[in-house]
């Protein structure tokens, strides 16, 4: 019961971990604890383990209402675990107060991350984004950054990093995306959105995580990818749809250079993409090669540039991605595509796909977000 | 402006156009003979802050007819539905994304009427008072049940995630 054994290897590029019986993971990602992962279920429970599925701790309670986790971060010595309907906030054992007297924050969310700086962020729909510092206490009151009026909707946040500051990005579903300079001491943010044509944006994820950079992808549902070298400033993002993406288009996540796209069919990675953009050279060619890893996966989440976590229905498939970064072409010149076919493997495919490049034209704007103090109740 | 018309042995208001009032459709669920009102809140535009329909009145009644027939009611009575989207996805059923709706119970011989339902909790105590948010988690079991949708589309959806 206690254990994620993996299965040692059974595909080059993954191991498989078997969550305990009656323990239906529905979040999967880097442990709050340290090195190795952690697990939500779908009861409102976390588990610990090693990097190599060994049980630490749990599982233990994570959501007060026993809801599905849908997002699990640590800022100082809190854990956040957030689901649709409440943020919690834990302090981590041996700590004032103990595991066992959090708090929680009676508003839904999409997720939790949190910032270099050591802010929670999480968004929470139509009523905004929650930036907030621990400690948390009963009755600790808790920032959200609202746009006060119908028509944002903050459903991913993505966390940047800009002159030692943070940079908040968030998606936007139809009304597109955001995105701010976070200054925790103002009263409100000035933010700058961008609406392209309705298409309706699910996820984004910095380009060099844990660097300073502004590069970012966003995601539409659709699997659409648009690419900023500065999320605050660029006006004429690159907007690509690589054909081949099938599926409704969940996530969107990089490092080492490399984009991968979760969808409903499908886990794509786009070798290179990410470093050739902010390198400046040319990615609307069939330049990427694509490797096409079939599965009808849950939800994914990388930890650091070691591993991603895939989230399956029955186990959680644990990628090397320093070895599928290794293992793909990195770039294919214009003159080599010709001769090159589509390459099965015996885990996938590996295609060299010409993408479209839309030319959809965003339309900018600008939102005044307040900054409103909202309280929070024992948990 | 509507008129009154039989709608299978009511005597209910001729459907209106969305935004102008409320009208009843003029056809019963398959499996509880229930009726179905069109509410004017519920198709305000897409900068409301009511939950706004983005489908048209058939596919909207269509969602109402699938969680009657398939029986998708909470402990309360409450109904929910949703429109499925080749293997394993929901079409869009509002104007922020949302693809579950519901319906809540109505009184017996009242016509029901349903909204589009936020995938996250966006009302604190006191306005649900101390309620959880719906639709619990049996509801998604018994839409995977249904066949409506699939286990990894559930686990997502229980997750306030698109599909």
């Amino acid at each position: 019961m206690s254990r994620f054994p993996s299965n040692g290897g059974s595909s080059p590029l993954f191991t498989i971990h078997y969550p305990p019986p009656g323990f239906e993971v529905s979040w999967a990602g880097p442990s709050p604890l340290g090195r190795g992962f952690c697990f939500g279920s779908t009861e409102g429970k976390v588990v610990f383990t090693d990097d190599a599925g060994g049980f630490l701790a749990g599982p233990n309670k994570g959501s007060v209402s026993f809801e599905t986790i849908n997002g699990v971060a640590r800022a100082g010595t809190f854990v956040a675990v957030s689901t649709r309907q409440e943020v919690n906030f834990w302090p981590l054992p041996g700590t004032e107060g103990g595991h066992s007297h959090g708090v929680a924050f009676p508003f839904g969310a999409h997720g939790v991350t949190s910032t270099p700086s050591g802010y929670f962020v999480a968004p929470l729909g139509r009523v905004g984004i929650l930036t907030e510092k621990p400690p948390f206490r009963p009755g600790t009151s808790v920032t959200v950054q609202s746009a006060g009026e119908p028509g944002m909707y903050a459903y991913a946040v993505a966390c940047l990093r800009s002159g030692g500051r943070d940079v908040l990005a968030f998606a936007a579903r139809s009304a597109g995306m955001g995105a701010f300079e976070f200054f925790e001491d103002r009263p409100s943010q000035n933010v700058t959105t961008v609406d392209f044509n309705g298409l309706d944006i699910v996820d984004l994820c910095p380009l060099r995580p844990g660097e300073e950079s502004l590069g970012l992808a966003a995601l539409g549902r659709d699997g659409s990818l648009i690419l900023f070298k500065d999320v605050l400033h660029d006006q004429e993002p690159i907007t690509l749809n690589y054909g081949i993406v099938e599926g409704v288009a969940y996530r969107v996540l990089s490092c080492l250079g490399d984009i991968y796209i979760l969808t409903s069919k499908a886990l794509y990675a786009l070798a290179g993409l990410g470093r050739r953009f902010l390198a400046g050279e040319p990615v609307d060619g069939p330049t990427t090669p694509v490797l096409v890893l079939p599965m009808e996966a849950v939800d994914a989440n990388l930890c650091g540039d070691r591993w991603l976590l895939v989230v399956m229905p029955d186990e959680v498939r644990k990628f090397d991605v320093r070895l599928m970064h290794d293992s793909a072409p990195q770039s294919i010149s214009q003159g080599e595509t010709q001769a090159l076919q589509p390459k099965p493997l015996d885990y996938g495919k590996l295609l060299h796909v010409h993408p479209n490049l839309l030319r959809l034209k965003g339309k900018w704007g600008g939102v005044e977000q307040k900054s409103e103090r909202v309280s929070a109740s024992v948990a | 402006m509507s008129a009154a018309v039989r709608a299978e042995g009511f005597e209910v208001p001729a459907m209106t156009p969305s935004g102008q009032g409320e009208s009843v459709y003029p056809r019963q669920t398959d499996r509880s003979n229930y009726s179905y009102m069109f509410t004017a809140k519920h198709h305000g535009g897409p900068r409301s802050r009511d939950a706004t329909w983005s489908i048209n009145q058939d596919d909207e009644f269509a969602v109402f007819n699938t969680a009657d027939v398939m029986e998708l009611a909470d402990d309360d009575g409450n109904l929910y539905g949703a429109l499925r989207e080749g293997e394993n996805s929901l079409r869009t059923l509002g104007t922020w994304g949302q693809q579950i709706a519901e319906f809540p119970c109505a009184s017996e011989g009242a016509p029901w009427h349903g909204y589009p339902i936020w995938a996250v909790n966006d009302e604190a105590p006191p306005h649900r008072r101390g309620e959880k948010y719906r639709p619990a988690p049996v509801v998604f079991r018994r839409m995977e049940a249904s066949g409506l949708i699939n286990r990894n589309t559930r686990v997502r959806l229980m997750g306030g995630h698109h599909v």
